[in-house]
């Protein structure tokens, strides 16, 4: 009897501290993003994480949202980056998972070409124009705005057949005349152009997009907050968001501070591409009760060309964070 | 096919549906797993969908067009390198890039020079050229040579032995590589149709499924992508099988004639 004491009285002081410990853990706080551009307003707040009391921040990076998806339905990311349709989409299928938190980003999607001939849409009447994002909001935009101005839907032939991160080395060699592409692209190509024959900003989607009564601008980023989370965690959201926001200023205010942190982060950007990139990525804020219109007139669009892509219908007041 | 034989398909088709739906409502969301009611009802759809038309008949025609182009070019590359050790070698390199480069690495190169309706054609011939090449060098290899000598003691006239001899005693195995590739090639001509985005084909409305986060869209597609393959293969086999017995009925009635 004797003998057996000291192993139960040691498995008790076991017991006794994995209790203390599991009490005392520290909560993470998962976000979650898809390399490229939409993250850089994220790289200084993933430099310099806010101190919530009692939470780990981690951040995750995919190259594709596919990796992400199941993580947003199984509720492995409490806080994270999609494009409008994605998170119409996911709030649709997996119901009332996540809500939006804010528009953290806007139209950035430009006409780079050589052609000098080339000033507003009409001009592309004839010419086969690279569009990267088929199935999302740079070929849907793009229909719409052509529909808008009254070019018929045979005469800009739209070719989705070049992944996105080859549009710009097509452009800078000629191969390729006319592209439709978003941030860091567009910086890229420019940049990568030679010296003889520089690619230009032909025009931005956003000002045709005003230009036909649709709104001030599009939203192309967004982001958004698990519900459950919210709901759990109120204080520790809203702390994330304000430095979130705060991120996204300075990011703004200094690109070429910001340039390093985004190659830090594992986005997939270099430094100088990022510094380069950040004043034309229309980096915004603007909060879940402002956001409602400019997302719905957005997702308008998906609605009329491939409803099932968000899921059907336009998604109700509980898609927007309260 | 034996009964017992039957019956282990019957169970293993069985295990694979009860294995579906159990992932998927582990994954208790359509999004990442549909189940098979799912996946059912969209393939329902599918059937209405005016789209559907153009893309499987799209990708049907670059499978037919991608096989043919691919079955005359091994005839002759085949029969060449099966009669002239020579050229076997001179080709040996050629045929080894083509067979070791990654599909995807061929894709996007091909985008570059083609245009995107074209790509999947090309690069499922540039993949089953290998396969059916091979497949009609072997078979114009194992060629009964003493049939041939006799043939020459005979003097019986060129096109007679090919016809004759030669063709028959090599269908049995180009029809099997045929098969083969065929099945390839469907695979080939989707992946290629995925990269390079033409207007319709089933590989476009896969990537848009995809996109589009349809996966049920995605899963019913590829399962007309598979009946086609199967189809086709089954077809193939099919013919191979008839053929086989018929070549063996000519040689039988030639060496008939001859004896």
């Amino acid at each position: 009897m004797k003998r057996c004491f000291p192993p139960i009285l040691g498995l008790l002081c076991f017991l006794a501290c994995t209790h203390a410990i599991a009490e005392e853990r520290l909560e993470t706080l998962k976000i979650g993003m898809i390399m490229g551009s939409s993250g850089i307003g994220m790289a200084r707040l993933m430099a310099n994480p806010p101190s919530i009391p009692n939470t780990i921040i981690t951040f995750e990076k995919a190259g594709s949202i596919d990796i992400l998806l199941p993580k947003y339905v199984n509720g492995d990311i409490d806080i994270g980056i999609l494009p409008p349709n994605i998170a119409a989409k996911l709030y649709h299928m997996a119901p009332k998972s996540i809500a939006v938190a804010s528009i953290v980003g806007n139209s950035m999607l430009t006409l780079v070409t050589r052609d000098p001939s080339i000033a507003a849409l009409r001009d592309l009447s004839g010419k086969t124009v690279f569009v990267a994002g088929q199935g999302s909001t740079p070929e849907y935009v793009m229909r719409t705005l052509l529909a808008k101005n009254g070019i018929p839907a045979g005469s800009v032939r739209l070719d989705f057949s070049l992944p996105a991160q080859e549009i710009p080395a097509a452009l800078a060699s000629g191969k390729i005349e006319y592209a439709l592409i978003p941030e860091p692209f567009t910086t890229v190509a420019i940049m990568n152009a030679p010296k003889g024959a520089p690619l230009r900003r032909a025009f931005s989607l956003r000002g045709l997009w005003e230009a036909a009564g649709l709104g001030t601008d599009f939203p192309m980023t967004l982001c958004v907050v698990r519900r459950d989370y919210a709901k759990a965690n109120p204080e520790k959201v809203a702390r994330f968001l304000a430095a979130y926001k705060e991120s996204i200023a300075w990011t703004q205010a200094h690109p070429d501070a910001a340039g390093p942190l985004v190659e830090a982060a594992g986005l997939g950007l270099k430094a100088t591409v990022a510094s380069q990139a950040i004043p034309s990525c229309a980096f915004v804020w603007i909060e879940a009760n402002e956001a409602r219109k400019p997302i719905e007139s957005l997702l308008a669009v998906f609605l009329e060309y491939a409803p099932e892509s968000i899921g059907g219908k336009l998604p109700d007041e509980g898609f927007y964070l309260k | 096919m034996t009964k017992r034989n039957l019956l282990a398909v019957m169970v293993s088709t069985v295990i694979l549906c009860a294995l579906w739906e159990i992932l998927s409502l582990k994954a208790s969301s359509p999004l990442i797993l549909p189940s098979i009611p799912d996946v059912m009802r969209d393939l329902l759809k599918l059937g209405v969908d005016p789209h559907f038309l153009r893309d499987a008949l799209a990708t049907f025609t670059r499978g037919l067009i991608a096989f043919g182009v691919s079955f005359a070019l091994s005839l002759c590359l085949g029969a060449l390198s099966g009669v002239f050790p020579l050229f076997a070698s001179f080709l040996m390199p050629w045929m080894s890039v083509i067979k070791s480069t990654p599909v995807v690495a061929f894709i996007l190169i091909a985008i570059l020079w083609f245009g995107s309706g074209i790509v999947p054609v090309f690069v499922a011939v540039l993949m089953t050229l290998p396969v059916m090449a091979e497949a009609t060098a072997q078979g114009v290899r194992s060629v009964d040579k003493k049939l041939l000598e006799m043939a020459r003691v005979y003097r019986m006239s060129c096109p007679s032995i090919l016809m004759n001899i030669r063709i028959p005693s090599a269908m049995p195995f180009i029809l099997a590589g045929a098969a083969a590739s065929f099945g390839l090639t469907w695979k080939v001509v989707i992946a290629g149709e995925i990269l390079g985005f033409p207007e319709s084909g089933l590989g476009s409305a896969m990537q848009t499924a995809k996109v589009h986060l349809e996966t049920p869209r995605v899963f019913s597609l590829t399962i007309v992508a598979i009946l086609m393959s199967v189809l086709t293969e089954l077809m193939l086999r099919r013919l191979a099988r008839l053929a086989s017995r018929h070549g063996r009925k000519a040689t039988l009635a030639q060496e008939g004639a001859t004896a």
